[in-house]
């Protein structure tokens, strides 16, 4: 069979065949994203194992972000929509299982996991409606409106505590056993970390995932192969907000305490750097993304106290070389690999 | 766009309908394929389209010509679905689909590609092709549908030439060859009717004959393909049935070498 491809043009695969290029697929990890998720699991199995309560509360804080970060990729990587609420969704979660495990001490921790995956997933599925008959930019500024709806409600409704938060929550337990450190939590947070990124590896490889791809790159053409642009970004959105759900579980579980000022509407903005420094489209890259993120906040405040309050800057800036200097992020997206 | 110098086409394939054979005018009842009646549209007082009838009969290819701004890309607009018409009816397979959502018209059985090529340009062509078969199988099993979807992308690359290229960045490819992985992205829904905006655009003598000679195939599998082009000699050498536009208006239409020497047709659009 001819191939038409002038010289010089020719692909790799052209060598391999086109067969052998199906076979392989786009499915599969890379060896960089292997070797990263390698390295980030044994890294947290290593903390796990050490038993320091320092790099184990690092460690915790990384895996929420991690959560929170997979999440939101799915919405503002895959399917290119602005979202900078995902953090109302952190606290329906988190709100909804402090709420379940004081009123029911007793319930089983994964069932309270649950529980709050389908009351944040169900509330972003409710609000995409409102929120996707808009378009562009104004989807962005109708995400903030969600979040600072939220982080008012949750100041003022009395039954969630207003402005003191749920408190004294109780120690989570799974299967009988009591969850009642941070090394504990670790190791449940790198099962519910290992969840998600399954979660968000999988859909950006199945047809649902496609789909998302297809609207960020070129709507008009999506609509003209059958999606329905509506249907799927709300689908994105009560998926990122489920995942959020199961952050704010841990987060509640974690720290035994969930009030407003935790979900403060910046630390939306804090989520999407995060996504942004890994990569657009990049599970493992929101993956390494929280991890700098959280690792470079908090080396700072510990090594350089100085600079304790400014953080946020250096993040900020650093954030700032990354889309100059390597837009795609540390990682890249997977469907951005380049065969030729 | 320049029309290039007329040429003998290529020897068609063979097939159930050859050249030699009578073919069907562009006229109704033709329901198994494409069906527009009446289809009229306006742009803020510019009347694109008026009062335009046109069949695209199953196993056919009708050849949609005139000088730019004549309405051509419109009137696959108000098919698709992307607008709709004032007035008027479209068609396909009996169904109407008139005035719905391009996501309806696609599952109703109407793909298309576009005359600026809208391809997903960072993912690969064969996930372009994957993409493009959102909406094929009706097998119950998704594992099946998974398979199915790659079993005809692969063969839809194989028959527009793409297979060595199924890992490519859809984006860093020619021109020419993007022009074909839109071709084979929207034959990936299995459609009943294909809509060619101008798919011999940028592309040599010797791309432009393989794609006509694909579409020949295709046509001959029962597919009704309405093509836009501004390349004669694939105009003349795919076509079963020429429809000329010109204003928004039928000029005239029938057999390519009837609609080629009409005077109507010389005057507005080959000079």
């Amino acid at each position: 069979m001819p191939v038409l491809v002038p010289d010089g043009e020719t692909t790799a695969d052209a060598a391999l065949g086109g067969q052998a290029a199906i076979r392989r697929g786009v499915r599969r990890l890379s060896k960089s994203e292997g070797a990263w998720l390698g390295v980030i699991l044994l890294v947290g199995v290593a903390t796990a194992l050490s038993g320091s309560l320092y790099w184990a509360e690092l460690a915790d804080t990384l895996v929420y972000f991690a959560i929170l970060a997979i999440g939101l990729n799915i919405v503002l990587g895959l399917a290119g929509l602005l979202d900078f609420g995902h953090v109302a969704y952190f606290a329906v979660g988190a709100y909804a299982a402090a709420k379940i495990m004081t009123e029911d001490p007793g319930l089983d921790f994964i069932v309270v996991i649950l529980a709050s995956v389908v009351i944040a997933g169900g509330a972003a599925f409710l609000t995409g409606f409102p929120v996707f008959r808009l378009r562009g930019d104004f989807v962005g500024l109708m995400t903030v409106a969600v979040a600072y709806i939220v982080s008012t409600l949750v100041t003022n409704i009395n039954w969630l505590g207003a402005a003191n938060g749920v408190v004294a929550i109780p120690i989570p337990h799974i299967l009988g056993v009591q969850v009642s450190n941070d090394t504990d939590m670790l190791w449940l947070g790198l099962v519910l970390l290992a969840i998600t990124l399954a979660v968000g590896l999988g859909i950006s490889r199945i047809r649902f995932g496609r789909a998302l791809i297809a609207l960020r790159e070129d709507e008009l053409a999506a609509r003209c192969v059958g999606i329905r642009p509506l249907r799927y970004k709300i689908a994105s959105y009560a998926v990122a907000g489920g995942l959020a759900g199961i952050a704010g579980a841990y987060f509640a579980g974690l720290f035994g305490y969930v009030g407003p000022t935790s979900f403060d509407v910046t630390q939306s903005f804090l989520v999407a750097e995060v996504v942004i420094l890994g990569g657009l489209g990049s599970m493992l890259g929101s993956m390494l993304g929280a991890a700098v993120f959280v690792g470079i906040e908090s080396l700072l405040v510990t090594y350089v106290p100085q600079i304790s309050g400014h953080q946020d800057l250096i993040v900020g800036l650093l954030v700032l070389a990354i889309i100059l200097l390597r837009p795609q992020g540390l990682v890249g997206k997977p469907f951005m690999r380049k065969r030729t | 766009m320049s029309t290039p110098p007329r040429q003998p086409g290529p020897p068609r394939p063979p097939g159930p309908q050859s050249q030699d054979e009578p073919r069907p005018d562009a006229g109704p009842p033709a329901a198994s394929g494409l069906v527009c009646t009446g289809l009229s549209k306006s742009f803020a007082g510019v009347q694109a389209l008026s009062d335009v009838s046109l069949a695209v009969p199953a196993a056919s290819v009708v050849g949609l010509i005139g000088p730019n701004g004549s309405g051509k890309t419109t009137l696959l607009n108000c098919v698709s679905g992307i607008l709709t018409p004032d007035s008027g009816s479209v068609t396909v397979r009996g169904e109407h689909v008139t005035g719905k959502p391009a996501y309806v018209c696609a599952a109703k059985g109407i793909a298309r590609t576009f005359q600026n090529l809208r391809l997903f340009t960072s993912l690969s062509v064969e996930d372009n092709l994957l993409i493009g078969g959102h909406l094929t199988g009706n097998l119950r099993h998704p594992l099946l549908r998974v398979r199915h979807r790659r079993e005809l992308a692969a063969e839809l690359m194989d028959l527009l030439e793409l297979s060595s290229l199924a890992g490519a960045v859809a984006g860093s490819l020619a021109y020419g060859i993007q022009r074909r992985v839109e071709i084979a992205r929207a034959l990936m829904s299995s459609p009943a009717v294909l809509l060619l905006d101008e798919p011999a655009a940028g592309m040599n003598n010797v791309e432009a004959d393989r794609v006509v000679a694909a579409l020949r195939q295709l046509a001959d599998r029962g597919i009704a393909v309405l093509l836009v082009e501004h390349n004669m000699t694939v105009v003349n050498s795919v076509s079963d049935t020429v429809f000329a536009l010109d204003a928004g208006v039928e000029l005239a239409k029938g057999k390519p070498a009837d609609v080629m020497v009409d005077p109507g047709v010389i005057r507005a659009y080959l000079g």
